[in-house]
């Protein structure tokens, strides 16, 4: 029975090769969380002053708070770009994570795919809210 | 309702296992210093800094999940709304908002020295320094915001 390092072998020839190339996807992965990085700590540290510390924090935040604070489209656009760089940055540090510790391929792959669909279903609710957003209520 | 209860027990689940793995983590970390085999990472600051800064990332991303989930009740109006949101607004959940502060002040600042490092391999050089100011700038940033926030839970719990 053909294992799957016998597929990779037949299949990826190159990355078997002593002198192989590097791959350029896992340094532009390492440029993203960089590039991201930098700039979630604006976003986030201004989504934690807003939100936490400012008037009651937390404690004022309610249905009333997000409606006026989204009828503002800049803050829809902050709140849509902390969402996506956020859940990228946080889901592939958690990919590299799990490459480190979850040994077993079948096992890998499987928690790998679970939390790609959580992302996708994450991503897209989290878009969704802040485009369809009705101040008026009820859905 | 059912479906605030639903999200909050979301939330819940996302925090008891992003805890579970951060214990984890924790005894691999101790396990690989006790026996102290392979080329691996040997104690000091560093080593710390580098299992805070994942421990503080997997609980920020576990957080984020359940955050767009109760950001998503918004979409039904006020009543869904505010009744999933109460769950933050408990006295007692100050405590977990002043940790999810603290480790996202913590994985920012960690992930600059990072940064640093990077771009600029001799700052490497000083790694411990770095580390030692980059606490310092926690706590400047974190104490007076821990102070404020836990100052306001404490005046609507039943303690004051």
């Amino acid at each position: 029975m053909a294992t799957v390092l016998d597929v990779y072998k037949k299949h990826k020839p190159d990355a078997f090769k002593a002198d192989r190339r590097p791959s350029s996807r896992e340094v532009w992965w390492w440029f993203f969380m960089r590039l991201s990085g930098v700039v979630l700590l604006f976003l986030v540290l201004i989504h934690l002053y807003i939100m936490h510390l400012v008037d009651a924090g937390v404690d004022r935040v309610n249905f009333a708070f997000v409606s006026q604070r989204w009828s503002n489209v800049g803050w829809k656009t902050f709140d849509w770009a902390l969402l996506v760089l956020a859940l990228i940055h946080g889901v592939n540090g958690l990919r590299i994570i799990i490459d480190d510790y979850v040994r077993r391929a079948p096992v890998r792959t499987t928690i790998k795919a679970t939390l790609y669909t959580l992302t996708a279903i994450a991503m897209v609710m989290g878009t969704a809210v802040i485009v369809t957003f009705d101040p008026a209520g009820g859905g | 309702m059912l479906a605030p209860k639903l999200i909050e027990g979301f939330v819940f689940v996302l925090t008891v296992g992003s805890g579970l793995f951060v214990l984890y983590l924790l005894a691999d970390l101790l396990r690989l210093r006790k026996r102290d085999r392979g080329p691996a990472y040997k104690g000091g600051i560093g080593q710390w800094s580098w299992a805070a800064h994942r421990i503080t990332g997997i609980l920020v991303v576990a957080f984020l999940f359940g955050h767009i989930v109760d950001t998503f009740a918004v979409g039904f109006g006020p009543e869904l709304y505010n009744e999933t949101i109460s769950l933050y607004q408990q006295w007692w959940f100050k405590p977990f908002e002043v940790a999810l502060v603290a480790a996202t002040i913590f994985h920012a600042f960690n992930g600059l020295r990072i940064i640093l490092f990077d771009f600029w391999p001799n700052l490497a050089l000083k790694q411990k320094q770095f580390a030692y100011a980059e606490l310092v700038l926690f706590l400047i940033a974190f104490l007076p915001a821990a102070f404020f926030m836990l100052r306001s839970a404490y005046e609507h719990s039943p303690f004051s």
